[in-house]
C-alpha cells in the first residue's frame, strides 16, 4: 500500500510532501533500548559474584536463560512498538487538503482533513536548543470555524513548511473561486 | 511438599513466543496498511526480527542439555518448621 492508497488521492490531487517527525526524536527511546540491553549483563556478573555456583545448578541455569530470553524479546517488542508510534505519525500534505494520520499506541489511530482553502492561521514554532540547532519544531494549523485543527509535531524546517502551506493555501483558494465564477 | 517438573517453564516460554510473534506481526502489519514500508522501516523491521532470531537460537543452544523432567519444589512445609 502507498500514500496515495491511504489518503484516497482524488484524481486532480498531486502530493506536495509526505511529513514524519524528526529522526532525532526517536533517539532517546534508542538510547533507553542499549540500556535496557546491557542491563541483563550487569544482573549476570552481580549474581555471579555473589553466588558463584549459582548457574552451575541446571535448574537455576535454565529459569535463568528462559528469563533472559523473554526479557529480551519484550525490549525488541517495545522497541518496535515505540518506533510503529514514531513513524506512523504522518502528515500528507496536497495541492488540496492535509491530512494528519497519528499512531496512538498499537490499536488507536486517528485521522483528520483539513481543505486547504480553509486554512486561516499557520503558525511555526520552534522551542528548545536541540530544536533550534536541528532546525526542527511544530507547525500549528488552524481553520476559520476553529473545529479543525493540526499540529505537524517535530517537523524538519518549520518555517519553510509554514511558507510553502500559505503559498498552497493561497493557490488552492484562487482555484476555487475561479470554480465558483465558472 | 509440591514439586513441578522444569518443562511447565517451557511451555509457559513457548506461550510468550506466540504472544511475541503475534504483536511483531501486528506492529509489521500497521507498517504494511499505513503505505510506510519505506527503507528505514524495512531497516528497523529487519534489525528487531534478526536480533529475535538470535536470540531464539541461542536460547536454544544453551537449553539443549537441560533435563527438563527435573523437577522444582515450590513449596516445602519443612521451610515453615524451621522458621518455628
Amino acid at each position: 500500500m502507498a500514500v496515495s492508497d491511504l489518503i484516497k488521492q482524488k484524481p486532480y490531487e498531486k502530493i506536495e510532501y509526505v511529513l514524519r517527525r524528526h529522526p532525532l526524536t526517536f533517539i532517546p527511546i534508542f538510547v533507553l533500548f542499549f540500556v535496557l540491553m546491557v542491563v541483563p549483563v550487569l544482573v549476570y556478573f552481580l549474581i555471579n559474584n555473589l553466588y558463584p555456583n549459582l548457574f552451575f545448578v541446571d535448574t537455576a541455569f535454565a529459569l535463568a536463560i528462559l528469563l533472559g530470553s523473554v526479557y529480551y524479546l519484550s525490549i525488541y517488542l517495545f522497541f518496535y512498538a515505540q518506533f510503529i508510534d514514531y513513524y506512523l505519525d504522518i502528515w500528507v500534505v496536497t495541492n488540496d487538503r492535509i491530512v494528519d494520520t497519528e499512531q496512538k499506541g498499537l490499536f488507536s489511530r486517528s485521522t483528520t482533513e483539513l481543505d486547504l482553502f480553509r486554512i486561516q492561521d499557520v503558525t511555526a514554532t520552534t522551542e528548545g536548543m536541540f530544536k533550534t540547532i536541528f532546525h526542527y519544531g511544530d507547525v500549528s494549523i488552524s481553520t476559520a470555524s476553529n473545529n479543525s485543527h493540526i499540529i505537524f509535531r517535530d517537523v524538519l524546517n518549520p518555517n519553510e513548511i509554514r511558507e510553502e502551506l500559505i503559498r498552497l493555501s493561497h493557490e488552492d483558494r484562487i482555484f476555487h473561486q475561479n470554480q465558483k465564477s465558472l | 511438599m509440591f514439586t513441578i517438573p522444569l518443562y511447565i517453564f517451557l511451555f509457559i516460554y513457548l506461550l510468550y513466543l506466540c504472544v511475541f510473534f503475534v504483536f511483531a506481526i501486528i506492529n509489521f502489519y500497521h507498517i504494511i496498511i499505513t503505505g510506510s514500508f519505506t527503507f528505514t522501516s524495512f531497516l528497523v523491521s529487519f534489525f528487531v526480527f534478526t536480533l529475535a532470531i538470535l536470540t531464539f537460537y541461542f536460547t536454544y543452544d544453551f537449553l539443549l542439555q537441560i533435563n527438563w523432567q527435573t523437577k522444582i519444589i515450590i513449596l516445602n512445609f519443612e521451610w515453615f518448621n524451621k522458621i518455628f
